[in-house]
C-alpha cells in the first residue's frame, strides 16, 4: 500500500461528499414535480408527450398497487422487446459486423439482465450484439431500469412522508422525470468528458490494424469424427497459423458507458468492460467512472432527507453506508497488496517500488494499479453496478471476498440507483423494530408506527435474496450442468458459483470470470435469479410504501428512538453486517476463507 | 424455443402478480 493509493481513495470520497447535497437537492426538486430552470422549457413538451403516450394525461396519483402493476408491466414489455430485438438483429440495420441472431437462452438471460438493472453478460458485446441492439435494446434499458429503481424509491419516500394518504405518486411521472431531468443530462455531460479522454464513439466497422510483431499459434488438425489427428508416434498434428493483423472493435461506446455507470448498470460495450482501453483509457476516466457509479445513489440519501423534511435522516443513512464502504475498500486494498506465495515462488517481483505497483497485479491493468482496482471492485459491488476494471477472479481470496460480501449485504451500501436506498430503509425499519423489542416500546420510524404488516413485508424483503442465492448455489454445485462450467475446481470454483448467484440475485452483474456461464443451465437459472431479486423485492417495497402512507403521524416523544444520531448509525451498521454475516458466513467459509487458508498453509 | 422462454417470462410475472395479491391480502393499505 502506498500513500498515493490512499490519497486516491480519500480524494474520491471527498469529491463524492461534495456532490451529495447539490445533486440531492436537485433530485428532490425533480421528484417533487417542481419546474427545473432551463430544462423544463426543453424537456417539458417531451414529458407531456410521454404522459399522453402512457394514457396518463393529466397524470393521476396511484395507489401502491396501481404503481406496482405499472412498474411491473413496463418491465415485462421491456423484456419481451429486448428479447425480440436480439432474435431478429441479423435482419435489422446498424449491423456492420453482420451479427446473427442471439441464441434463445442467451437472449432470455440478456433481456432479463438489462431490464432488472443487473447487466450480467454471458457474452462478449463486440462479438455478439449489433450496434442497433446495443443502443435501442441495451442502452435504453440502462436508462429506464435505473429510472424504475428511482421511481420505486420515491414511492417509498412518499409513503414515509405522507400522512393518512391513499396514494404514493404516479409511476409514469416518476419514470419520465427521472430519465429526462436526471439520467439524460448527467449522461450527456459524462459522455462528453469521456470522449475528451479517448473513449470511442462511432458507427464504424471494426478496423484491421497490422501488429507491431506478428504472432503465431497452432491449432490441432481434426479427423472426420472431430478428434485430434495424430502422427505415427502418437503426437498431435497441428497447423501453424501466422497472425499479422489485429481486429479492433469500434462502436458508440461513450454514450453507453456514461449511463452504464450513472445508472449502476454495469454492462460493458466490450467483453473486458472497464479494463478495455477504449472504455477506460486513463486513470482520470477511471476516477470519473467510480464517481459516476456512486454519486446518484449517495445523493439520493440527501433527497430522502429533504423529502421527509429532515435532512439529518439522510445524512445518518449515508454515514452508515460510507463507513461500511470505506472499511471494505481498505480491506480489499490491503488484501490485494499482499504477496501471493505462489507468484513469489516463481520469482515474480511483488515489491512496491516507484516502477512497480507491487502486490497481486494478476488480472489488473498497469494504468490503474492496486488501489484503483480495489476501489473499483468494492464500489461496483456496493452499488450493484457490476462493471469491472480488473478481473475479480484473479483477486486474492480475501480480496475477492470483499466484493462478494458487499453484494451479500443486500446491495444496501449505496446500492443500485433507487434500489439501494429502499433496501437500506427496510433495514432501518428492522433496526427500529429490534431496538423497540429491546426496550419494550412500539417501534416507530419517522413518525410512523412499525406494526405487524410492515414487519411481514420487511421479512420478505430480507429473506428473498439469501434464499435465492443459497438454494441456487446449492443446486449448481450438485448438478453436473452446474459443475461443468467451473474452470478452477475446489474452493475457488465454489466461490465462482456463489459469486455468480450473489451477483445476479442482487442485480449486480459482475462475475468471477472463470465460470463459463453461457449455457442453458446458467442462462435460465441466472435469469430467474435476476427476476426474483428485482421484482419480488419491488412488490413488498411498494406494499410497505402504501401501508406507511396510510398511517397517521405519531408525534415525537421522550421515548422515541432518534434515527439521526451516531447511536442509530452504529445500530444500522450492526444490523446490516450481522444479518448478512449470519446468512452467508457458512457459504463464505467454504469458498474464499478456505481458499485463503489453503494458499497460506505452507 | 422462443415460445418456451416467453412462456417462462410470462409465468414468472403471473407469479409476481400473485405475490402482489398476497401482499394486499396480508393487510396492506388499499
Amino acid at each position: 500500500m502506498t500513500w498515493q493509493g490512499w490519497l486516491q481513495i480519500l480524494l474520491y470520497l471527498g469529491v463524492l461528499l461534495i456532490l451529495v447535497k447539490p445533486l440531492g437537492l436537485y433530485m428532490a426538486r425533480v421528484f417533487e414535480g417542481k419546474p427545473i430552470w432551463g430544462m423544463t422549457a426543453i424537456f417539458g413538451p417531451v414529458e407531456r408527450l410521454a404522459y399522453r403516450a402512457a394514457g396518463q394525461w393529466p397524470p393521476r396519483e396511484m395507489t401502491w398497487r396501481h404503481y406496482a402493476v405499472a412498474a411491473i408491466a413496463f418491465s415485462l414489455m421491456g423484456i419481451l422487446f429486448v428479447y425480440a430485438l436480439q432474435r431478429v438483429q441479423g435482419m435489422l440495420p446498424l449491423n456492420p459486423q453482420a451479427m446473427g441472431a442471439v441464441s434463445p437462452d442467451l437472449a432470455f438471460n440478456v433481456a432479463t439482465s438489462f431490464v432488472t438493472n443487473t447487466n450480467w453478460q454471458n457474452y462478449g458485446g463486440e462479438a455478439t450484439m449489433s450496434y442497433l441492439t446495443q443502443m435501442l435494446g441495451l442502452t435504453v434499458q440502462n436508462f429506464v431500469s435505473a429510472a424504475t429503481g428511482m421511481a420505486v424509491l420515491v414511492a417509498l419516500i412518499r409513503g414515509i412522508a405522507r400522512k393518512s394518504a391513499a396514494t404514493v405518486g404516479n409511476f409514469w411521472v416518476d419514470l419520465t422525470r427521472g430519465t429526462l431531468y436526471i439520467l439524460l443530462p448527467l449522461s450527456f455531460a459524462l459522455a462528453l468528458l469521456l470522449v475528451s479522454q479517448g473513449v470511442i464513439q462511432n458507427f464504424s466497422a471494426y478496423k484491421a490494424v497490422p501488429l507491431m510483431e506478428s504472432a503465431s499459434y497452432s491449432t490441432p488438425k481434426l479427423n472426420a469424427d472431430g478428434t485430434a489427428a495424430k502422427d505415427a508416434e502418437g503426437k498431435v498434428i497441428a497447423d501453424e497459423t501466422q497472425v499479422t493483423t489485429q481486429s479492433l472493435p469500434m462502436g458508440p461506446v461513450a454514450s453507453q458507458l456514461a449511463i452504464k455507470h450513472l445508472g449502476t448498470n454495469g454492462g460493458g460495450f466490450f467483453n473486458a468492460n472497464s479494463a478495455h482501453p477504449f472504455e477506460n483509457p486513463t486513470p482520470f476516466t477511471d476516477f470519473l467512472q467510480v464517481l459516476a457509479q456512486t454519486v446518484i445513489a449517495a445523493s439520493l440519501c440527501y433527497t430522502f432527507g429533504k423529502m421527509v423534511g429532515d435532512t439529518r435522516q439522510g445524512w445518518a443513512v449515508l454515514a452508515a453506508m460510507l463507513i461500511i464502504l470505506t472499511l471494505f475498500i481498505a480491506g480489499a486494498y490491503w488484501a490485494e497488496s499482499t504477496v501471493n506465495p505462489h507468484m513469489a515462488a516463481m520469482g515474480v517481483d511483488q515489491s512496491t517500488r516507484d516502477i512497480n505497483p507491487g502486490g497481486n497485479m494478476e488480472g489488473k491493468e498497469a494504468r490503474f494499479g492496486i488501489a484503483r482496482s480495489a476501489m473499483f471492485a468494492v464500489t461496483t459491488t456496493a452499488t450493484s453496478c457490476g462493471a469491472v476494471n480488473s478481473m475479480h477472479d484473479s483477486f486474492m481470496p480475501l480480496g475477492g471476498l470483499m466484493p462478494l460480501a458487499m453484494m451479500q449485504l443486500g446491495e444496501v451500501v449505496l446500492g443500485g440507483v433507487g434500489s439501494g436506498l429502499y433496501g437500506m430503509l427496510v433495514i432501518a425499519i428492522i433496526s427500529v423494530f429490534i431496538a423497540g423489542l429491546m426496550v419494550g416500546r412500539t417501534p416507530e420510524y419517522l413518525g410512523k408506527k412499525i406494526e405487524a404488516y410492515e414487519m411481514k413485508m420487511a421479512a420478505l424483503l430480507i429473506l428473498v435474496m439469501p434464499a435465492t442465492v443459497l438454494l441456487m448455489t446449492a443446486a449448481a454445485v450438485i448438478l453436473p450442468a452446474g459443475v461443468t462450467a467451473i474452470s478452477n475446481p475446489g474452493a475457488h470454483g465454489f466461490s465462482e458459483i456463489l459469486y455468480a448467484y450473489s451477483s445476479q440475485a442482487n442485480n449486480n452483474g459482475s462475475a468471477f470470470a472463470g465460470l463459463s456461464g453461457n449455457s442453458v443451465f446458467y442462462n435460465l437459472t441466472g435469469g430467474m435469479a435476476m427476476l426474483i431479486g428485482r421484482f419480488w423485492l419491488i412488490a413488498p417495497t411498494l406494499a410497505l410504501a402504501g401501508s406507511l402512507a396510510n398511517k397517521r403521524s405519531v408525534p415525537v416523544g421522550p421515548g422515541t428512538l432518534a434515527t439521526h444520531t451516531p447511536l442509530f448509525v452504529g445500530l444500522l451498521i450492526g444490523i446490516v453486517l450481522i444479518v448478512a454475516l449470519l446468512t452467508f458466513v457458512p457459504a463464505l467459509a467454504l469458498g474464499p476463507i478456505v481458499e485463503h487458508l489453503q494458499l497460506f498453509a505452507h | 424455443m422462443d415460445l418456451l422462454y416467453v412462456a417462462v417470462v410470462l409465468v414468472f410475472f403471473a407469479i409476481t402478480w400473485g405475490l402482489l395479491k398476497l401482499c394486499q391480502k396480508l393487510g396492506g393499505a388499499k
